[in-house]
């Protein structure tokens, strides 16, 4: 994972390393496993930059995450229909694993980042259901986000499952948007059985008005 | 050395779940067959004696993963794992989530017991239902489950909720979620 011969120079490059090497080390250990010596030694930099520039390990391993909670932010990429792709996370498995990774070590108040994703997230369906219980709607935002989560965390151990040992790619296509259908129902707290069984329920936003 | 009733010999039993308790704490290249004998309270040498390989290793502990939740929570694969155990079992999803974050189940011939009794499960709750749901609802059932524990402390923080104070209104909602999918499949399940 080393970065080679490169040696960064100067502040900016010194301190981009540093994050740059925060954010790959997370998704690979569990933050406290991660020394100051590793995050030096991962950057390509002398050990007490990582005190020089963050003062130590704990506030640099903070940038990391904030790193790859943008780069999963910028790399959202809307589908033909201008709406962002379902299973998105699947594009930025090292932010889910950083995630991961941080709550199985007891250490989940680490992940407490800004995150403009689920930000745009909430403020697109309070938009979409207006009218309704603002902690309801979060809840199911959250819900729909752990789903979306696991569906990333677990794609190794599901998907060959899936598609019955990798051989049915037919299959594995209608259940992955089944899971989309599903993912959809969760996050307008729809009923996911039905979502489940392939029917793509209306949202009424005139629940509560009618 | 003994033989368990299952005709294994106990040693082995006994280091394969130890690895699942310690695999369930930590990812399993971090798992030494030291820690592993000591845990196991049997002979390091018996270590290598079972296993060639740390691959081997997990290979075994998951298979003996799978085995036991159909043997001990699915009442031998007819009835679902009650909701409330699933997400507060470290052993399930602790090391369901180690194993997946170092490549899970990647290699071939690997079978997932538990997934197709649900599958089975389901089949029977639900006869005329279609393939294409049952497995999509089994995989998500699967999901919210192990994914619940890992990564509801994150998504409630970051979404301005509490806890302590909505707590109970997520929970809620969440095993309500889970009920309507076992439902779709016929399943009546035990919080």
């Amino acid at each position: 994972m080393t970065t080679g011969s490169f040696s960064p120079k100067g502040a900016d490059e010194v301190r981009e390393a540093l994050v740059a090497a925060a954010a790959r080390l997370l998704g690979h250990l569990a933050p406290k496993r991660i020394s100051g010596r590793a995050l030096a030694e991962e950057a390509g930099v002398n050990y007490g930059l990582v005190h020089h520039y963050f003062g130590g390990k704990e506030a640099l391993l903070r940038e990391g995450f904030d790193r790859l909670t943008e780069s999963y932010a910028a790399g959202e990429e809307l589908d033909a229909s201008g709406r962002v792709e379902p299973f998105s996370l699947l594009r930025s498995p090292e932010f889910v694993r950083a995630l991961a990774y941080a709550s199985l070590s007891g250490e989940a108040d680490r992940t407490h980042v800004t995150h403009p994703t689920l930000d745009l997230a909430v403020e697109q369906t309070l938009e979409t259901r207006a009218g309704e219980d603002e902690t309801e709607v979060r809840v199911d935002v959250g819900i729909a986000t752990v789903f979306h989560l696991a569906r990333c965390l677990f794609a190794t151990t599901m998907d060959p499952w899936i598609a019955r040992g990798g051989e049915d790619r037919v299959l594995a296509k209608e259940v992955e948007e089944r899971l989309a259908l599903i993912l959809r129902s969760l996050s307008l707290g729809l009923d996911p059985g039905t979502a489940a069984r392939g029917e793509r329920e209306p949202f009424r936003r005139s629940l509560v008005s009618d | 050395m003994g033989v368990d009733p299952d005709g294994e010999p106990s040693s082995r039993t006994a280091l394969l779940d130890a690895a699942i308790r310690l695999m369930s704490e930590r990812p399993p290249s971090t798992v030494t067959g030291r820690a592993l004998a000591e845990e196991a309270e049997v002979n390091y040498g018996l270590v290598h004696y079972y296993f060639e390989s740390s691959g081997d290793l997990l290979r075994a502990a998951r298979g003996r993963h799978g085995s036991r939740l159909l043997a001990d929570s699915m009442v031998g694969g007819t009835r679902p794992i009650p909701l409330n155990q699933v997400v507060s079992d470290r052993e399930i999803f602790g090391f369901a989530a180690h194993v997946a974050l170092e490549g899970g189940y990647d290699d071939e011939d690997v079978s997932h017991p538990v997934f197709d009794a649900m599958l089975g499960m389901a089949a029977e709750g639900d006869q005329d239902g279609d393939p294409v749901h049952h497995r999509a609802t089994v995989a998500a059932i699967v999901l919210l489950q192990l994914g619940w524990p890992v990564f509801v402390e994150h998504n409630t923080t970051g979404l301005g909720l509490d806890l302590e104070a909505d707590g109970e209104v997520i929970r809620e909602r969440f095993f309500t979620v889970l009920e309507l999918l076992y439902r779709s499949i016929g399943v009546e399940i035990e919080r």
